[in-house]
């Protein structure tokens, strides 16, 4: 490590260029060749494979374009293609609305604010599959708490299963994500809120802007970054569901609820047919990555300082 | 300088990883040969594998067999992934629907000229046997059984006025006893199934369609949905659904309800299989059952499906012949020690012998599996499981809408498109 | 006046207003009681837990659920109980932590401070992993995992699972780092510390709520992951937590044991609540710093 070090000193600090370019290089590279051999080259494979009708087990053979040709004529990956997006944009700005609502709630540093903010942030940090088995048994007609809950309250006998019917498939999907990260985007906003300068909120205070309007046209424009930020991760999370789909829903009803990856995985995994599950793979992948651009451009677009 | 330094500290790091190589793949001792074997949780804790192995091991110094139970859900992927890698099993038991698959894959060794030895070789059930071959030739043997058979409620048919010691026998007296016993009230219903739950249904339903020699697959797979009596078939259980002779839940239960409806006492009749049994006579006694084979359209007709596993060699096993004398052993003594711990053999003479005495219910389960049938496909998981395959569509729709024909035709198209991609 | 400042610092909506600590309290209450009532199935015998309409409290308190995760059933085919897998698992977490914070600090320091070709493009990979669903990699990967003989072994999991942390954790450590002005250094170079005091007593301090953060990320992420690791371990005894449960749970024919179920949902979410707890503090810090300010 001291080795390193030292380079460091007299590249950083002395300027002698010829060392910089190496030693930075040198402190990623670690990182670099785990991500190189476990990442990149199944990636490659993988793009390899959507040009292959590739079956899990037995010989694969090269068929050009064929996957993806059949993807665009598969309604079902339209179907499940028009699902995600459906969820992706209830989910977003819900998180957002509940992520900032609750961030504005507890934003002080009071010790009872805290105490708030550790137990509102539980959910984050449980396992995603954990947390969807749990709401699985949750909201369980027969033994789940929610539906007792429903019963008492005379909402009638709740007998039917939530997750056989849309919407209310989809709800409860989209209730529990919003239970799990409302946590994180409340602290990603409440971070961001921190940040601005309390000049600015007295100053605009004296001019009559509180509550709404500050929000409006003081806050939020500040926020922007952070508002980019969290709207990447949110976004590309839920183009990416998969795991809440197969556990809660399993894709029901009549695979209503079947997002991109859920279809993905059965072609792979249940069709046995890699080569096209390769090929969702990568349009899903590509999609992402357009997506992800537009945003970080739109939030880059700084405001006049 | 600054470099060793670097290369004496990358080197020091990865010495102190070298524990954790520990944990990886180890060479084999000198000694008995050991098998590797693979297969789903199987029997009534789980464990009837296990208890296999731990027979055979403790009886053999030569071959020992070195067992891993993996989840049933990710068994085929895991098998697969392995085996392409070589890093699959010597044995597999696998669920019996998936051999085609593995079997048109290349995956198995040809078993032909072992059974062709084999004295017992024409005692099999049909189901196990079908399954077990794949052009003709046998890629695996049959192993565990795991038949269904109708169940019903002696009091509920007593209070129906109907005679609790004989079960139904036909569509039509099924029907009838479901009718009788829904007018009795009470929330008590005629007849059960979990109508969202593919798996279930091909177990509990499909039966009723092979008893009067329909399918809805041809031998090598091709959908028939298209047949006759997969129409009167969905008719049937369409007509109790529509009469109300079917508790609500049915529609929407994925298998969730699929043992405790009959376990409340106030279903009269359901499909099921003799996993039931150790619970009923265990935690509720307080129901008198009866079990009778799945009828037909037509009295005198009956089937049943009979799943359970099949076991395999896989292609580039290290040790192929001590892996076929294991598998000499496990359709013979191995039989003997399934019945045992009350898991339905294969071997039907072994089923009658050691099987069959230990329970009075258990002789209709031996007599289902006589008759038992199950789908052979090597697109299995595309075509039935899936629960948005053209199987489940077709019964988690047209069962409860009665929209029969329309139905029938979809799944055609659809199975049809699944099937294009199928090896055959 | 001070109270309120106390409560609020002035920004939009400051002041508490009537009502506060009522909304508080309630989605406290919302966001806790999933959880609280899975743990109070957990508690009840299995009939009780199965049992349809279920009751808020546990008639009977028993532990018998969790007796079953840890001691395994006779005649099943778990060897051991829960805790030879957490040990497992406690091996997958700590090998993935160890490696995601070692490669991500230096990486993440590298990213930080160095102008060097292709950095751009290196960090652009990095972000790609956002963008892939995993499941699609697992066949691929385990190809390459049988190439360097890292099948059916903790280590290539632990490899496998610090690669899939590095992106989120590297771009944390990239912007703790980037936080701290380069005038510190610079001064203290000025003053003639060493470089390596320098990254002991100045960067890492400020940099360590990041790596803290980093760390628990790898935590709960190798802790809860389940598909990898079916896949490419082989050997029972190799399983980690999740798997076992997940095997106990579908070897229960027919019925689900919802006890039995929840038993294995809270053992497995608790290390996660206790070290969030303890270590809440860094964690928040931590995403501060790594990047919610963006």
């Amino acid at each position: 490590m001291s080795a390193i070090k030292s380079l460091t000193a007299r590249s950083q600090y002395a300027g002698k260029k010829r060392f910089s370019i190496s030693a930075g290089f040198l402190f990623v590279l670690p990182a670099i060749i785990f991500v190189s051999i476990f990442f990149l080259w199944p990636l490659y494979k993988l793009i390899m494979m959507s040009f292959q009708d590739f079956p899990l087990l037995g010989d694969p053979s090269w068929i050009g374009l064929d996957n993806y040709k059949e993807a665009f004529t598969d309604d079902e990956f339209k179907g499940s293609f028009k699902i995600t997006v459906i969820y992706t944009l209830i989910v977003t700005p819900l998180l957002f609305i509940t992520g900032l609502g609750c961030a504005l709630l507890i934003k002080g540093t009071s010790r009872i604010s805290i105490l708030f903010r550790t137990v509102f942030f539980v959910p984050v940090v449980i396992g995603f599959g954990s947390a969807a088995f749990l709401w699985f048994w949750f909201i369980n007609p027969d033994t789940g708490y929610l539906p007792q809950i429903l019963r008492d309250l005379g909402f009638g006998d709740m007998k039917e299963s939530w997750t056989s019917t849309m919407p209310l498939a989809l709800i409860m999907v989209v209730l529990m994500v919003v239970w799990k990260f409302t946590a994180f985007q409340m602290i990603g906003f409440m971070t961001g809120l921190q940040a601005i300068p309390q000049e600015i909120n007295e100053s605009a205070a004296l001019d009559g802007a509180t509550g709404m309007k500050n929000l409006r046209y003081i806050s939020l424009p500040l926020l922007r970054r952070t508002i980019g930020l969290l709207l990447v991760l949110s976004v590309s999370g839920s183009l990416l569901a998969f795991d809440q789909f197969y556990i809660i829903t399993a894709g029901r009803p009549e695979g209503q609820t079947q997002t991109i990856a859920f279809y993905l995985f059965r072609q792979a995994f249940l069709a046995f047919r890699l080569g096209y599950g390769a090929a969702l793979s990568v349009i899903l992948a590509v999609l992402l990555m357009i997506i992800s651009l537009i945003q970080i451009k739109l939030s880059r677009m700084d405001t006049h300082e | 300088m600054n470099k060793r330094k670097l290369v004496v500290k990358t080197v020091a790091v990865v010495l102190a990883l070298t524990p954790f190589l520990a944990l990886t793949s180890n060479a084999n001792a000198a000694g008995p040969v050991t098998l590797t074997f693979w297969s789903r949780p199987q029997g009534e804790n789980g464990g009837i594998v296990k208890q296999l192995a731990d027979a055979y091991n403790a009886t053999h110094t030569d071959i020992q067999l070195k067992i891993t139970i993996i989840p049933a859900n990710d068994f085929v992927t895991k098998v697969a992934t392995a085996y392409q890698s070589g890093e699959g099993p010597d044995l597999t038991s696998v669920d019996l629907i998936y051999v085609p698959f593995l079997a048109s894959a290349g995956a198995l060794e040809d078993l032909s000229s072992l059974v062709a030895g084999l004295s017992y070789k024409d005692k099999w059930d049909p189901a196990h046997v079908k399954l077990s071959m794949y052009n003709k030739k046998w890629y695996s043997l049959p192993f565990t059984g795991d038949a269904s058979a109708l169940f019903y409620n002696k009091d509920l048919f007593k209070k129906a006025g109907l005679d609790p010691e004989k079960g139904p026998a036909s569509y039509a007296e099924v029907i009838d006893a479901a009718k009788k016993i829904t007018a009795l009230g009470g929330g008590n219903k005629g007849f059960y199934f979990s109508g969202a739950c593919a798996g279930c249904q091909v177990f509990t339903f499909a039966p009723a369609i092979w008893a009067s020699g329909g399918d809805m697959f041809g031998p090598i797979g091709e959908p028939k949905f298209t047949d006759p009596n997969v129409a009167a078939g969905l008719r049937y259980y369409n007509t109790m659904w529509k009469n109300g002779y079917v508790p609500e839940g049915a529609k929407t239960d994925d298998g969730k309800n699929f043992a405790s409806m009959f376990y409340s006492g106030k279903v009269g009749m359901q499909v099921s299989g003799s996993f039931m049994i150790p619970e009923l006579t265990t935690n509720h006694k307080d129901i008198n059952f009866g079990i009778v084979p799945i009828p037909g359209p037509k009295k005198g007709q009956s089937s049943s499906f009979n799943g359970g596993d099949n076991i395999a060699l896989l292609k580039g096993a290290a040790h192929p012949a001590e892996a076929r004398e294991f598998l000499k052993w496990a359709t013979n003594e191995g039989q003997k020690v399934l019945a045992q711990q009350k898991v339905l053999p294969t071997r039907m003479d072994i089923a009658k012998s050691d099987y069959v005495p230990q329970n009075p219910y258990y002789g209709v389960f031996y007599k289902a599996a006589a008759v038992g049938v199950a789908p052979w496909s090597t697109v299995y998981p595309a075509m039935v499981n899936d629960a948005n395959g053209p199987w489940s569509r077709l019964i988690t729709t047209t069962i409860f809408s009665g929209e029969i024909a329309k139905g029938v035709a979809a799944a055609q198209k659809t199975a049809e498109k699944i099937y294009k991609t199928a090896k055959k | 006046m001070n109270k309120t400042k106390r409560f609020f610092s002035v920004g939009p909506f400051s002041g508490p207003f009537r009502g506060w600590f009522v909304i508080c309290l309630s989605l406290g209450f919302l966001f806790m009681f999933p959880l609280f009532s899975s743990f109070l199935t957990s508690l009840k015998p299995s009939a009780a837990a199965s049992k349809f309409p279920p009751d808020y409290l546990p008639k009977e308190v028993t532990i018998n659920n969790y007796e079953r995760i840890f001691v395994p059933a006779k005649g099943g085919f778990l060897e051991y109980g829960a805790w030879h897998y957490t040990v497992n698992s406690l091996i997958l977490a700590f090998g993935t932590v160890l490696g995601v914070s070692l490669l991500a600090t230096l990486a993440g320091y590298g990213f930080s401070r160095f102008k060097f070709f292709g950095k751009s493009t290196l960090f652009a990979f990095i972000l790609l992993m956002f963008m892939i669903p995993f499941q699609a990699l697992l066949v691929p990967l385990f190809r390459i995992l049988a190439t360097f003989h890292l099948t059916n072994s903790l280590l290539g999991v632990i490899f496998v699972y610090i690669t899939y942390n590095l992106p989120l954790s590297v771009f944390i450590m990239r912007n703790s780092f980037a936080e701290i002005p380069s005038a510190f250094e610079e001064a203290a170079m000025i003053d003639g510390a060493s470089v390596l005091r320098i990254f002991r007593t100045i960067m890492m301090p400020l940099a360590l709520p990041g790596l803290i953060s980093t760390a628990l990320f790898a935590f709960f992420a190798s802790w809860n992951e389940f598909f990898a690791a079916t896949v490419f371990i082989s050997t029972n005894g190799k399983y980690p937590l999740p798997v076992m449960l997940t095997l106990l749970q579908s070897s229960q024919h027919g019925e689900i044991d919802w006890g039995l179920m929840q038993a294995g949902v809270i053992y497995t979410i608790l290390p996660c609540v206790l070290i969030f707890l303890v270590l809440q503090k860094y964690y928040i810090q931590g995403l501060i710093a790594g990047g919610l300010k963006g």
